[in-house]
């Protein structure tokens, strides 16, 4: 399937939910949830059919003129986490809102399309494009619902600092096009070579620095932990869980495609920004008494792990990488999606008002402990199985702090969960003031925690394993991005 | 990955399912929810002693520590978590221990480890078996804990740190046996002046853990023999006496040994279990404990100053069971400190009792391992304890206790709080000074790729 | 008030020598002349697409992905901000000016949006496109609240009008994408799509391109309208009542 389907489908359901609302009022809710299951199933398709390469140029212009888009294994890999991310949310945000917020509908299918966008484009500038539109979606989703006071501030130092992140990334996207006058990737991962050091630093930094800031990566990472926390539940979620994935991508993507042969030393860059990210993350996440916050810190620490694999610099820390945004994914909209069930059952964020949970709602908490354990890296559980192979990554290539670090955030990350699941535990005085009934919710969380336990068999799965490990090696390979792109 | 058992881990499945079935037999009637934490340790356990590979050791071992954690949790949560952080911490070093040592492919086979990692390897399983500096957790651990979770830590949960490292150590290395020896002292000085009774025995433990470490780090057959010899002996010893401490915490209502009293006047069969506890530990001859440690002393031949320490070690064992043994159960009450109705000590706990009584006394009267003469060797440093503890007694008076590593342990707290409390005031919601902060890392990152590519280009 | 100013130094500092790094990585090439899809685009333009304005072209036809999706981020901004106000009502804020002015505005309109529709239109043969006319035509709307008063616009052109024209702008970029695709010669396809070219420089030339701009131009237009539409919300009640009538 061509992949530019994957872009323009939910775009296109973007543009024609105002038609739908305006005309045929009543069909609004159907036609969303049908959409996004189309939408659903042209990403995974085209994810799976380009699964060795696929490479299209808009207009039918050699890949110098036109735009590019590819699909390979990195990208599919990727597809695949938001095409599965964006329904949950979306049901998600169903449940809690209903249908008639139908320009939130509009933002999530525009932020989603320019999600594929991203992930599959193969031009420098049509990147920075889907950028912009995905980060004034999410400002704006982050928002949502205007009335409260907390969310708008949230969104607006998010917009301040995604601004800030873009300037970064269009300066280095400004300089590559200066040293070169190309834009596709696979050409521009050629041409690298013979741009001038300096200038080629520069580059480096802009691009580097640009997607940490939307990645959330310490210390550039002040946007996340308040708009996280702030948004809506479902909108919690899907930034955890798939939006700054996103970020991760394009760094991941850029820079083994630009950097990896001729200058080693932005990984070097990453690991130690990784490093930090996991560090501060656990850190600050130890101290927080507000349960999303908490669960925020948190993703700046799994987004710092992820980095840590990255930064190593191979094909098998990348798959590592990708293998632990699929489990913090899962993991993490599990936890949105019961922290947040539970807080508005309690009315209140504050860890210490969580108290007789358990009672209340057995298996949305057991379901909590069991993402917690995960993303806390317990054996025999997915998460411990990613950082597993993170650590081998980078003991590797001989980095033993990191590897030292993410074991020190397991302590401590176990330390902060339980803490969360002993106020869950304890009795409570008071009641639970209401119980609105959640059957999407529930479902949602089950099927999230199944794929949990799925996800943590995959490795002794031969067949699942083998998968993984491709992923790596096609981030790594820039030769065969190039012949796929340039048609060879 | 596999599982492979050997003699040794043959030896450590059996230990575990004895002493998991003797601690869940003297816990009383439980309901079914209470019986998963132990049958899980015991599970995990068994699994962790029969892998094949370290990261499969590692992974159960870790699996155990937390169907313990459990175990520890039903009376104390604090000492629980603190217990669970020291042991994710230890786990976690010898992860990366495994990772680093694991050149290629995921893992590294059971067994001796590359040079390099060795050290690593040393202080992961150090926070398991509680080596010197590394055994801040175990004291608390142990006396804050159930009697029954005690008595499988001391018998068999820090025994797996030995386990491991049985493993790794196959050649004579003076740098441990000092530690170990180091150890033995250490338990041995402390243990006396302890007013705990549980926290007396956990410093009996880890004395009694300094002599296996000797023993294994001598790196010969015979050394390997003692020190298993010497790990089940302990654990059965070690186990009935936690098990007659609870007793006395069931019966008096505390473990302080200044408030208890004359149990022997109520409780005489407790008694006497006891005293075959503590008579196997202190190497009486014809106790599992005498064979063990002649075994020890044998095997250490040749390291004078080891053995003088492991004598002197013997004469604190011996002391502080001396002094369990009057406090707990032989000192009279003096006038208004009478107490009222002692409590009672439930039929099963003392059939568990009796049960480890009975495989003590067996393990003594036909001993599996070769007996040797110098089983008698350890006679005299229990007699002159004994002697030491009638003719001095007032330092050993339970009146307080004295200071160790674990009182570290809050002040390191406080300076890790301080610390993260200065990480959490540069989140200060200032946005000028998050922005400041951005331009600042973009600054350093352009500087830093400027500069390698400058040493790059020369 | 010390340590502030002390701080600004600092920052300025910092900024200062951040730029003296990327100032260190300029590259200016002494020779001027194009180089790379710069120098083809210039050369091959009018026979590729049709169009004589390069610019409309690049944008429309080698890129017109790109635009595609800078035309998406308004619709994301136009969308979001109507989200954002979309509880509160639209109050009358203004009575608008003298009937002089009021008169002399409706002699105008129906130039400035022949102005308008030309900029859009012709597109691809002058300089203009889509995005500018778009403007113009937000402007027309403006200049209606601010001489007509704030309720007149919505009382000729519904709310709901601009977001079909919108949306419709944007779905018709989108059909002119996927048409291409359809006859096989890829997403946003030109000539190739089977689009005819016409003589250059005439109105009818350039293929796709005037359509994109029209499509462009509704998105811009309308977009730009509710954009101010929406945010003149806020604006409360004028105190005097309306102005007598003449």
């Amino acid at each position: 399937m061509n992949p530019v389907l994957a872009v323009v489908a939910p775009l296109s359901v973007g543009f024609l939910v105002p038609l739908v609302h305006i005309f045929k009022k009543r069909h609004t809710g159907m036609s969303v949830i049908i959409s996004a299951g189309i939408c659903s199933v042209v990403s995974a398709v085209v994810a799976l059919s380009g699964w060795d390469g696929v490479a299209v140029t808009m207009g039918g212009w050699t890949p110098e003129l036109g735009i590019s888009l590819m699909v390979d294994r990195l990208s599919g890999a990727f597809l695949l986490l938001a095409a599965t991310g964006f329904p949950i949310s979306l049901a998600c945000s169903m449940e809690s809102f209903g249908y008639s917020p139908w320009r939130f509908y509009v933002l999530f299918f525009l932020s989603w399309g320019a999600v594929n966008g991203i992930i599959l484009t193969g031009d420098l500038f049509n990147m920075f494009v889907f950028f912009e539109i995905f980060s004034v979606a999410a400002y704006l989703m982050v928002s949502y619902p205007p009335r409260s006071w907390q969310a708008v501030e949230a969104s607006f130092k998010y917009l301040i600092f995604g601004t800030v992140g873009a300037m970064f990334l269009l300066l280095g996207i400004a300089y590559s096009f200066m040293a070169t006058g190309q834009l596709n990737l696979g050409i521009l991962s050629q041409m690298m070579a013979s741009v001038p050091p300096v200038t080629l630093s520069v580059i480096g930094g802009c691009l580097v620095v640009g997607l940490f800031v939307k990645s959330g990566t310490a210390p550039t990472h002040f946007w996340l932990p308040d708009a996280h926390s702030s948004a809506q539940t479902s909108v919690s979620a899907l930034l955890s869980g798939v939006l700054v994935k996103v970020s991760v991508y394009a760094l991941i993507r850029l820079s083994f495609l630009l950097f990896f042969p001729v200058m080693r030393e932005v990984f070097s860059v990453i690991l130690f920004l990784g490093t930090l990210s996991v560090i501060l993350g656990h850190l600050m996440a130890f101290q927080q008494e507000d349960i999303k916050r908490l669960l925020a810190y948190s993703t700046v620490a799994q987004i710092g792990t992820i980095l840590i694999g990255v930064g190593c610099a191979s094909s098998f820390g990348v798959s590592a990488a990708v293998y632990h945004c699929f489990n913090h994914m899962t993991a993490k909209m599990g936890l949105f999606l019961v922290a947040g069930a539970l807080a508005e059952d309690r009315a209140s964020r504050d860890i210490s008002h969580m108290s007789g949970l358990w009672a209340h709602r057995p298996l949305f908490v057991a379901a909590f402990a069991l993402f917690a354990v995960s993303l806390a890296g317990i054996p025999p559980f997915s998460g411990f199985m990613s950082k597993w192979l993170l650590l081998l990554a980078s003991t590797k290539e001989g980095h033993i702090v990191p590897a030292l670090a993410i074991v020190a955030g397991t302590v401590v990350s176990s330390a902060y969960y339980l803490k969360v699941l002993r106020a869950f535990f304890s009795p409570s005085e008071t009641p639970v003031p209401h119980r609105r009934p959640r059957p999407v919710s529930g479902r949602l969380v089950a099927l999230l925690s199944v794929l949990c336990v799925l996800l943590a068999a995959a490795p002794f799965i031969p067949g699942a394993s083998s998968v993984l490990f491709s992923v790596g090696d096609s981030a790594v390979d820039g030769a065969s991005y190039r012949d796929v792109v340039l048609g060879k | 990955m596999s599982f492979n058992p050997d003699v040794l881990s043959l030896v450590m499945v059996f230990l575990a399912i004895f002493m998991t079935f003797c601690s869940s037999l003297y816990g009383g009637r439980r309901t079914l929810p209470r019986l998963v934490a132990p049958c899980a340790f015991c599970l995990c356990a068994c699994l962790a002693s029969i892998a094949d590979d370290w990261l499969l050791f590692i992974v159960f071992l870790e699996l155990s520590s937390i169907a313990l954690v459990f175990m520890v949790g039903e009376k104390d949560r604090d000492t629980a978590r603190y217990y669970l952080y020291t042991q994710l911490a230890g786990g976690g070093i010898l992860l990366v221990a495994t990772a680093l040592g694991s050149v290629r492919g995921f893992s590294i086979p059971m067994g001796p480890v590359p040079e390099g990692v060795f050290p690593l390897f040393v202080l992961g399983l150090g926070v398991k078996a509680a080596l010197p500096g590394l055994h801040f957790w175990l004291p608390k651990t142990h006396s804050q804990a159930p009697a029954e979770a005690s008595a499988l830590l001391s018998g068999y949960a820090v025994k797996m740190g030995i386990y491991g490292l049985f493993r790794i150590v196959l050649s004579s290395s003076t740098v441990l046996m000092s530690l170990g020896a180091l150890m033995a002292i250490w338990g041995a000085v402390m243990g006396p002046f302890q007013s705990d009774a549980k926290r007396l025995l956990a410093y009996s433990t880890l004395s009694q853990l300094g002599f296996m470490v000797a023993a294994i780090s001598t790196g010969t057959e015979l050394g390997r023999i003692a020190a298993l010899a010497h790990l089940i002996s302990h654990a059965l010893a070690k186990g009935l006496l936690f098990f007659s401490a609870g007793g006395l915490e069931k019966i008096w209502g505390t473990r302080d040994l200044a408030l208890t009293g004359p149990t022997f006047r109520s409780h005489r069969w407790m008694f006497f279990a006891f005293l075959i506890g503590a008579l196997s530990m202190a190497g009486l001859p014809l106790s599992p404990g005498a064979w063990s440690k002649g075994l020890i002393k044998l095997s250490l031949e040749g390291h004078d100053l080891i053995l003088l320490a492991l004598t002197l070690s013997g004469v604190g064992t011996s002391l502080s069971l001396c002094k369990m043994g009057y406090y707990g159960f032989l000192k009279p009450f003096y006038g208004a400190e009478k107490r009222s109705i002692p409590g009672v000590v439930p039929l099963c706990s003392g059939f568990s009792m009796a049960l480890m009584c009975l495989a003590i006394l067996s393990l003594g009267a036909l001993p599996p391992f070769r007996p040797v003469g110098s089983s008698l060797s350890s006679v005299l440093p229990a007699m002159v304890g004994l002697s030491l503890f009638v003719l001095i007694p007032v330092p050993f008076r339970p009146l307080s206790r004295p200071k160790d590593v674990e009182d570290m342990v809050p002040c390191l707290g406080d300076l890790f709080s301080r610390f993260v409390s200065s990480v959490r005031k540069l989140h200060s919601g200032n946005l000028v000074a998050y922005l400041f902060t951005l331009v600042t890392v973009a600054f350093v990152v352009l500087n830093f790729l400027q500069n390698a590519m400058k040493t790059l280009r020369r | 008030m010390r340590a502030q100013v002390f701080h600004r130094w600092i920052g300025a500092a910092l900024c200062l020598s951040l730029g003296w790094w990327m100032w260190r990585g300029l590259i200016v090439s002494a020779d001027p002349s194009l180089f790379g899809p710069a120098a083809y685009y210039v050369a091959n333009t009018a026979s590729d697409t049709g169009a004589s304005n390069i610019v409309a072209a690049i944008l429309f036809d080698y890129r017109g992905f790109d635009t595609f999706g800078e035309a998406t981020v308004i619709y994301t901004t136009v969308c979001g901000v109507a989200m954002l106000f979309a509880k509160r009502r639209l109050r009358r804020s203004s009575w608008g000016l003298s009937p002089i002015v009021k008169r002399g505005m409706g002699m105008m309109v129906p130039f400035i949006l022949v102005y308008a529709s030309s900029i859009v239109i012709m597109g691809h043969i002058t300089p203009g496109g889509g995005f500018q006319g778009g403007a113009v035509f937000a402007t027309v709307t403006v200049l209606f609240c601010v001489i007509y008063g704030s309720k007149f616009e919505a009382s000729r052109i519904s709310p709901k009008v601009k977001e079909v024209i919108e949306s419709s702008g944007a779905l018709l970029f989108a059909a002119v994408g996927l048409w291409g695709l359809a006859e096989g010669a890829g997403f946003l396809a030109n000539l190739d799509a089977g689009f005819s070219s016409g003589p250059i420089g005439s109105l009818f030339s350039g293929g796709a391109i005037p359509l994109l701009n029209i499509a462009v131009g509704m998105k811009v237009g309308a977009g730009l309208s509710t954009l101010f539409y929406s945010m003149i919300k806020i604006l409360e009640d004028p105190a005097e009542g309306p102005p007598p009538e003449v």
